[in-house]
């Protein structure tokens, strides 16, 4: 399972000289992640300044859908603060936007549950990604199209969806 | 299929169409039921009001971005949403007499409203159709601009004529 992934790096490399902190989701598994990364959810940053032991739970998000949240963290706390404008600087970024967009490389329901979970856990740059995302998925096409893509129900009667394209002429061309 | 999309909560819903060109975003209106307010809410929950998109106006009657914008500020002042900028470009088509369908009366309550709730920078670009006749609009327009404080905002009457552009900026 990728949650027995995500801690096991981790827990031998920050062993003693990186703290960690222990994240448990809503089906019970228990991620061991650098405080560093973990902060970059603020939501996890308030529990861990409140303090408490036994780790720190995340009802709302379950194993799967934290362990990509976490991979997301891990990866953008990971890149060092270079000198702006250097070589490295540039090439870290391009590494960055790249594992983002591999990163996005999942089905509509993950993706759903990942806009949710960045949201509650307020990680901003995973929630920007989101929803850039499945907005960059919609741009571009049809109701029906879209519809289509997300299985959303056309509910309209007949009488409202022409009531509907007669108000909105030249909005849906 | 679950529509995972739908059921996502409202304020979610509008950052996703935040990230979508205006006129990209007013399409998701004609999704379903779930999806008819949530572009303009989105709208009004920002705290930039931004109409330049000259995309979303074209192919639409003059009247309806008017309207459009109109709601949108009215949305705005019901959240309570603070608003920083407001910007709005329009193409006024073919008026008929000063004042009359280059939205002067929409204008000077745009204005009014935005600077109203707190909005810094305000800033209108009306290009006619029409020339020479356009650009005054109505008197009552003119008196309105005045009796707003000046330093909170900038609006500025395009006027095209031919390829020329002239620009008055209204001050004070």
């Amino acid at each position: 399972m990728a949650a027995a992934d995500s801690c096991d790096g981790i827990s031998t490399s920050g062993g003693g000289w990186e703290k960690t902190v222990t994240l448990v989701s809503s089906d019970d598994a228990r991620f061991e992640v650098r405080e560093a990364a973990a902060s970059l959810s603020q939501t996890v940053r308030r529990m861990i300044r409140a303090g408490g032991d036994g780790g720190i739970p995340l009802p709302k998000v379950d194993a799967r859908t934290l362990s990509t949240v976490l991979e997301y963290c891990n990866k953008h706390a990971a890149v060092p603060a270079p000198a702006p404008e250097s070589s490295s600087a540039e090439a870290a970024a391009v590494d960055l936007e790249w594992f983002d967009k591999e990163l996005m490389h999942v089905d509509l329901a993950t993706l759903c549950s990942l806009i949710r979970a960045a949201d509650y856990l307020e990680v901003a740059g995973l929630l920007d990604l989101t929803c850039k995302t499945v907005a960059d998925m919609i741009k571009s096409k049809t109701a029906e199209e879209i519809r289509q893509m997300f299985g959303i129900q056309n509910d309209f009667t007949p009488e409202e969806e022409e009531q509907l394209s007669r108000e909105n002429a030249g909005v849906f061309e | 299929m679950e529509d995972r999309l739908s059921s996502l909560p409202d304020d979610l819903l509008h950052s996703i169409l935040c990230g979508l060109p205006l006129k990209h975003a007013a399409r998701t209106s004609a999704l379903s039921r779930r999806w008819v307010p949530q572009w303009i809410r989105a709208l009004a929950t920002s705290p930039v009001l931004d109409f330049t998109d000259w995309d979303f106006a074209r192919g639409q009657p003059p009247a309806r971005p008017a309207a459009t914008v109109d709601r949108c500020l009215r949305l705005h002042a019901e959240h309570g949403t603070p608003l920083h900028v407001s910007h709005v470009a329009l193409v006024s088509v073919s008026p008929s007499g000063p004042g009359d369908g280059a939205f002067g009366r929409d204008v000077v309550w745009w204005i009014a409203a935005a600077v109203a709730w707190g909005a810094r920078e305000v800033e209108v670009d009306l290009t006619t159709s029409q020339e020479e006749d356009a650009v005054p609009h109505a008197d009552h327009g003119s008196a309105a601009f005045l009796e707003l404080p000046a330093d909170l905002f900038r609006a500025r009457n395009y006027q095209m004529q031919g390829k020329d552009e002239i620009r008055e900026q209204s001050k004070t």
